[in-house]
């Protein structure tokens, strides 16, 4: 793969893909592009973004920024009732049916994003409510501009209860919040000095969280003259973000993990591939849901760069399963699995977020894979359109065993499976002893177990 | 959905076997001489035909099952398509009977139906006796004839092989069998079980497990008005798992030692168990005794029973908005000081690591030792549902309050001990949730006659405005009361105040030795249970989303529905006693008789 | 039915055959059996909260000044465990006697770090970090040394926290996941029928995937995930270990740890708890029982190792965020303090106690003066045992101990 890396024309890279033959615009396509912008397709939805270009449907995700009012109608009853408990270990559940139902599917995977990018812990921030509060910040700004998401997440109360910083007073400036929006939200490392973060610290002195909100103690800010990146002045906090945000570098360092993100995990961080985006990143004054349309509709997103060349997150993996079939469990049971694949939201490792990509794989979450579709698949609560999986086989003309398999690995497999490992797939399936469901069920649960179902 | 469909199941038998005390008549033959001795379960119902006829004609049952077929669960698996099936194969079943199918049912068991399970052969058999040898070969022989039609015609081979031994007809099928023999039939899994069985049958023997002793003695116990009635032999039981916990005399944990103590002494070297099932003025009545000797129980478990078995609770107490009551007498210090006779290793290093820092918090006295010994071991756990104030934090979910009620031997000692104590863990929980960002308690202290009471208030935070979606510890004003020697620890200053003022009284009289003494009894009140399920009916729509999977309307379905169902009953009852020569536990339920049982 | 059964069998076998799972072992499997068998040095960690009484712990039974200190609490000379003419261990840690005795226990005594800090949370941070408060807290000591040990290899597990609380910042990876494991069943593959699991493996091979891509990266994880489960089963159920482990939790922590050791899953760190040890009253049989707890578990574990052939690459290490105060309290007990002895267990050990007792009468406000900084023993351990660059985790070279025997 190295070698093919440098051979990429950029102007062809990010130029939009318009197939030409009708194989390049089948069901594999879009289904790519649902696993990438959402949590998967089902099958109604593969079959009408077959009508649509690749641009219409970028497009129509990206406009669609506001959840269809019966989800949110749902989803904000579900969220009173989390929040009642007041413990933020209820939030998961809460999210991943918003995930399963969400008539918006980008728009919740770059939530999603976001929360990685602007990593807060529900482990050390305790309040549930204060957790849910971010959550709605990163999602009302996902599809947004950028700046405004950093202005709105730098006076965030979680964010800043998680990193230490909910008083921060002149005489000695906390430099926590300055060093992780420049190396971690915003610029990435190399591209400031410390002196920058001394100086920026200095800029946050008098934010504090008084009552689980944002609050300026004029007598504990610095008015005195910093000087950040070479300017010289007496910057408030806000200015500092500012500052922060017109470094030319953090266009670059937000591209290059948005790529990671939407196309591949490996391989693609070169500079010459990250520059023309970057650039039109930076003129549309940090508008995040421009330079998606303008990535996700691309010839690389579509190239064999991409298909098949990322690794399946927990939620992915999980996700991903039950919306193929339009399948619903028990979510509890689900987020609990989640946590030991090592993606449990609202509660991130650490400030980085998840690492994702190779680290996502060893031998404990493996197990722990297989594991948690085995529990999901033997349950009654786990239901495909409603009903039972051979139910919904049969409603979309699938009637037996072998055509079952064929098509679950058709919808769900990113990477195809070579000729002898189908058959021998089939084989082993059809000498399940048991009923035609507990068959089916089965064989879905070795399909997710493959290894070429971990791939995305 | 399973447990669902059990519940409704369940109450639907229960209500079945309820219409049939109406009917009970006197008992039939005795069926247990024709099992194997060796059987350690037997149970039998005597007059399954009133059973069946009574279910038919009884009023409230037809309403109770008018009132299942509305639960949009049911109604929607009665139109499914398994359902569908079953009632044609009922249809062509009956068809081929000529008769509708309870009255087959009925003719089939008309003289009793017994069960025994036979752990040496792992053998289970079901013997019933029918009307008549007639009525039972036409039933036999035309459901044999529909199976093998049936197979026929997907070209299987025929399910039974049918043989005779001595005079009955014996019907083989892979993993069971049956055999009839004038107007008996045998249903049972092993064929040396049935052999032997068939052979006890028609040379009429009584050698059976009727001849043993421990079931001579158990069936002289029998009331005779029972519904059913069942017997486990315990002796043999025991001899087969000899390293089951329940057998050990021992429980291990503090837990299981407090709950469950007094029935390790007992199954520990009772020689069997007898079950009855009764109807009583309008529900049923189980009762389970096995026999006992109050008077030598060992001494380490006096903190359950007593000293002598004299130890008795006192009367559940009943405040307003009552859910539920368990009374029991629990000498806990007792219990601590028996720690070492009766936990192992583990818990007993447990139990000195929790001692240190109950010590601490007891101003050095010993916890176990100097503290628990001043209460009284009658003592009361009170559930009741909570009225909440308009002009403060009304919480979202709301939970009932929870009161340990218990009486102090010296109050003018102990009061303060406790009062100090509650005081300071309220400042710990202040100090605790302050870093947590909680909200605070406020503690207020008022006189009552009698005593006083220490309660709390949940401070609203700044800027709060009277709000109907506060979060749940707004359900907490931890309070602790003190009347004459009662201590009441509640997690509502509400609850603390009702009970306080009850003026109820723990001590109880002296026990004649011939009298049942109760240890433990049980009280729960429907009414209050349903108010609580309907003031959280949202987030037990929400949990059941998220935890089942289900659609809004599927939820809100099942939690209705769960609704009705608890409606049918009105309150139910449960007491572990002892009697001079047994330990029983009684457990009654009432059905609602109310005919309108919707708010 | 029983055709049908021996249809299932035949086709197994043939699969079996086909895919080479039966007879021989794939090749990577050797190569993690190299990777880790008998090779790596792995570190125990053995984490006493609530600060451990270390004078009740090792008791100077000669020195009058215990017995004028602690007149309710201190422990008659006549029932102390002997170690030397001055010291001996409290009569309940028979275990660590027997493993002193077989000279695999060394005692690091005076173990503090200046300017101590009383509280449980801020001191146990300072362990796991090796920051102030006012430093970098964001991972632990453990957790750098993970990222160390694991650099360029693959993303296997390198360290795990066993136990069901919350993970102990000292293994908080910057780079790397480390899971907590409840038991040994959370790497038992759960499947309704038996050859599903073969199924899996044998569907996870790798053929025609290119080298280095992440498809063939994720089959190659599989089958050792799959071997790595199949492995841990046979483990925990094969009889050649009859060590008994008394009925703790630690000792059932330890014995996690040491089936999953000899299960070759390749962590080099595991982490695990006991809890319990603020004895602020009645102190002394709640302490005896959480020393007995320990002596016994860490005994059977160095047993357990012994009959698995793997106690020369298991060191083991046991502290508390901070002794106690010399003088008991007025409630029987005993109260935060400052320098503790900690407790090496491994084979390759100098035995016995190392480094002085701290002085009695010499005392910093009541309590003892610490004269082993913490962090020179974690850098002896990294240095020399996990063979890690304890500059870079320490921030700083510490002086390093005798702990080892030399030739190691």
């Amino acid at each position: 793969m190295k070698s093919g890396q440098t051979n990429i024309d950029p102007d062809w890279a990010w130029s939009a893909f318009q197939p030409e033959q009708p194989e390049d615009w089948t069901q594999r396509q879009v289904a790519h592009f649902y696993r990438r912008c959402g949590f998967a397709a089902n099958p109604e939805m593969l079959q009408s973004g077959l009508q649509k270009s690749p641009l219409q449907l970028a497009s129509e995700q990206i406009s669609n920024r506001q959840e269809s009012s019966q989800v949110e109608q749902v989803s904000a009853s579900l969220a009173r009732s989390v929040l009642a408990t007041a413990d933020a270990k209820n939030l998961p559940a809460w999210w991943t049916h918003r995930l399963l139902n969400t008539s918006a599917p980008l728009l919740e995977k770059m939530t999603l994003f976001w929360h990685g990018h602007f990593a807060t812990g529900a482990e050390k921030v305790k309040d549930a409510q204060l957790m849910f509060d971010q959550n709605q910040i990163l999602r009302e700004h996902a599809l947004g501009n950028f700046g405004s998401l950093v202005h709105a997440i730098s006076q965030d109360p979680a964010m800043l209860i998680y990193l230490d910083s909910a008083s921060n007073r002149k005489v000695h400036p906390n430099e926590n919040f300055a060093r992780e929006i420049m190396e971690l939200f915003v610029l990435g490392e190399g591209n400031y000095s410390e002196k920058d973060i001394r100086e920026l610290a200095r800029c946050f002195t008098g934010w504090e969280i008084r009552r689980d909100q944002f609050y300026f103690n004029r007598f504990q800010h610095d008015f005195d003259e910093k000087i950040i990146f070479n300017d010289t002045g007496t910057f408030t906090g806000e200015q500092g973000v500012d500052l922060v945000l017109e470094q030319p570098a953090g266009a670059e360092f937000v591209v290059g993990k948005l790529m990671q993100f939407f196309i591949a995990d490996e391989g693609l961080q070169h500079p010459e591939l990250i520059q023309p985006l970057a650039s039109q990143f930076r003129d549309s004054g940090l508008e995040t849901g421009a330079l998606l349309e303008t990535m996700l509709s691309s010839n690389l997103f579509y190239s064999d760069y991409a298909m098949g060349r990322k690794i399946r997150s927990p939620v992915d993996f999980a996700i991903g399963l039950l919306n193929a079939f339009e399948g619903t469990t028990n979510l509890l049971e689900l987020n609990r699995g989640l946590d030991e694949l090592g993606q449990r939201l609202f509660y991130p490792p650490n400030v980085k977020g998840w690492e994702g990509g190779r680290n996502w794989i060893n031998s404990s979450t493996l197990l722990a894979r297989a594991n948690l579709m085995q529990s999901l698949l033997v349950r009654d609560e786990t239901r495909f359109g409603g009903g039972s999986l051979s139910q919904y086989c049969k409603t979309h003309g699938v009637t037996s065993l072998q055509e079952a398999i064929d098509w679950f690995v058709e919808i769900l497999l990113a990477v195809p499976l070579s000729e002898p490992k189908h058959s021998e797939l089939v084989q082993r399936c059809e000498h399940g002893s048991g009923s035609f469901e507990n068959n089916l069920r089965r064989g879905l649960g070795l399909i997710v177990s493959l290894p070429e179902y971990q791939l995305a | 959905m399973q447990t669902f469909a059990q519940t409704t199941f369940y109450s639907g038998m229960l209500a079945a076997l309820f219409s049939l005390g109406i009917y009970a008549e006197a008992p039939a033959g005795d069926a247990a001489r024709y099992f194997p001795a060796t059987t350690i379960i037997y149970a039998e119902i005597d007059q399954p035909v009133d059973l069946i006829k009574g279910a038919q004609q009884n009023p409230q049952i037809s309403q109770l099952l008018d009132e299942l077929k509305t639960i949009p669960a049911i109604k929607k698996s009665m139109e499914g398509k398994d359902f569908q099936k079953f009632q044609f194969a009922l249809k062509v079943v009956e068809a081929k009977l000529g008769q509708k199918w309870p009255e087959a049912l009925a003719a089939l068991t008309h003289h009793g139906i017994s069960i025994g399970v036979d752990p040496v052969s792992n053998g289970v058999g079901l013997l019933m006796q029918a009307e008549d040898a007639e009525a039972l070969n036409n039933i036999t022989n035309s459901l044999v004839e529909l199976i093998e039609g049936d197979a026929k015609s997907k070209g299987q081979e025929p399910h039974f092989e049918q043989v005779e031994y001595r005079e009955a007809k014996v019907f083989k099928a892979s993993d069971f069998g049956f055999a009839t023999w004038n107007n008996w039939i045998l249903i049972g899994n092993k064929s040396d079980v049935g052999r032997s069985m068939l052979d006890a049958l028609i040379d009429d023997s009584n050698t059976g497990l009727s001849s043993t002793e421990n079931f001579r003695n158990a069936s002289n116990a029998k009331t005779g008005d029972a519904i059913a009635w069942l017997f486990i032999d315990i002796d043999a039981a025991r001899a087969a798992n000899p390293d089951e916990n329940i057998y050990s005399n021992k429980a291990d944990d503090p837990g299981g030692e407090f709950l469950l103590g007094g029935l390790y002494s007992a199954f520990h070297e009772t020689p069997y168990l007898t079950g009855e099932l009764q109807t009583v003025d309008s529900g049923l009545k189980l009762k389970l005794s096995v026999p006992f000797d109050r008077s030598s129980i060992s001494e380490e478990r006096n903190h359950y029973f007593g000293p002598e078995g004299t130890g008795s609770a006192s009367s559940p107490i009943y405040v307003p908005g009552h859910l539920l009551t368990i009374s029991f007498y629990r000498d806990l210090s007792q219990m601590f000081q028996r720690a070492g006779d009766l936990f192992d290793e583990k818990a007993n290093d447990d139990l000195a690591k929790a001692d240190v820092g109950l010590s601490t918090l007891f101003s050095g006295r010993n916890f176990a030792d100097e503290v628990l010994s001043g209460i009284s071991p009658q003592m009361q756990f009170v559930i009741a549902r909570q009225t909440f104030a308009e002009d403060k934090p009304i919480p979202s979910i709301k939970l009932p309050g929870f009161a340990l009620v218990t009486e102090l031997k010296d109050p003018k000692v102990s009061r303060k001990e406790f009062r100090r104590n509650f005081i300071n863990a309220i400042g710990f929980f202040n100090i605790v949730g302050a870093m947590n960002g909680q909200p605070q308690l406020e503690i207020d202290f008022e006189s009552i006659e009698g005593g006083e009471l220490v309660t709390t208030n949940m401070v609203p935070e700044v800027d709060q405005k009277p709000d109907t979606e506060a979060r749940i510890n707004y359900n907490f004003s931890p309070s602790i009361a003190f009347s004459d020697n009662l201590m009441i620890i509640s997690t509502t200053s509400e609850l603390a105040e009702a009970v306080a003022s009850s003026k109820e009284s723990l001590s109880v009289e002296p026990a004649e030795d011939t009298e049942d003494i109760r240890n433990t009894a049980m009280l729960l009140s429907v009414k209050e249970l349903v108010r609580l399920v309907l003031d959280n009916r949202e987030h037990l729509i929400s949990q059941n989303m998220l935890k089942e999977g289900h659609t809004q309307e599927e939820a809100e379905t099942e939690i209705d529905s769960l609704v009705k169902i608890v409606r049918l009953f009105k309150r139910s009852k449960a007491v572990l006693s002892t009697s001079e020569t047994t330990l029983d536990f009684t457990l009654e339920v009432e059905i609602n008789a109310d005919k309108s049982p919707r708010e | 039915m029983s055709f049908v059964r021996r249809e299932i069998l035949q086709l197994s076998a043939t699969g079996l055959a086909v895919f080479g799972f039966q007879q021989t072992a794939p090749a990577f499997w050797g190569q993690i059996a190299d990777n880790a068998a008998g090779q790596e040095n792995i570190l125990v960690v053995v984490q006493m909260t609530g600060g451990n009484d270390g004078l009740n712990t090792i008791i100077p039974y000669t020195q009058d000044e215990y017995y004028k200190q602690r007149p309710k609490l201190a422990v008659p000379k006549r029932d102390v465990l002997k170690i030397n003419d001055e010291f001996g261990f409290n009569p309940a840690l028979d275990g660590f006697s027997e493993l002193l005795e077989a000279g695999l226990l060394g005692v690091v005594q005076g173990v503090g770090y200046a300017q101590p800090n009383r509280s449980h949370f801020e001191s146990m941070d300072i362990w796991h970090t090796c920051q102030r408060k006012t430093g970098d807290r964001s991972d632990g000591w453990l957790g750098r040394a993970i990222d160390q040990l694991a650099e360029g290899e693959s993303t296997e597990t390198t360290g795990m926290h066993i136990g069901n609380r919350k993970q102990p910042l000292a293994v908080a990876s910057r780079l790397h996941r480390v899971p907590s494991i409840r038991s040994i069943e959370q790497f038992r593959l759960q499947t309704q029928e038996k050859d599903s699991i073969q199924a899996m493996r044998s569907l996870a091979q790798s053929e025609n995937s290119e080298a280095d891509s992440l498809l063939n990266f994720v089959q190659t994880s599989t089958t050792t995930a799959i071997d790595v489960s199949q492995k841990l089963q046979q483990v925990s159920k094969s009889k050649n270990s009859n060590i008994q482990y008394p009925e703790t939790e630690l000792a059932g922590k330890l014995k996690t740890v040491s089936q999953l050791i000899a299960s070759d899953i390749g962590a080099r760190v595991y982490y695990v708890e006991i809890d319990g040890f603020d004895t602020h009253a009645f102190q002394a049989p709640a302490h005896t029982a959480l020393l007995r707890e320990l002596g016994d578990a860490l005994n059977s574990f160095a047993q357990d190792l012994r009959e698995k052939g793997m106690q020369e690459r298991v060191l083991t290490m046991c502290f508390s965020e901070f002794g106690r105060r010399v003088a008991q309290n007025a409630s029987d007990g005993t109260d935060h303090g400052t320098a503790a002895p900690m407790f090496l267990m491994g084979s390759n050990l100098e035995p016995g106690l190392i480094g002085k007792h701290p002085s009695l009468t010499n005392l910093d406000n009541g309590d003892l003066k610490f004269h082993t900084d913490f962090r020179q023993v974690y850098a002896t351990v990294l240095d020399n045992w996990l063979r890690c660059d304890s500059s870079l985790i320490l921030d700083k070279q510490y002086e390093s101990l005798p702990l080892f025997v030399a030739s190691r």
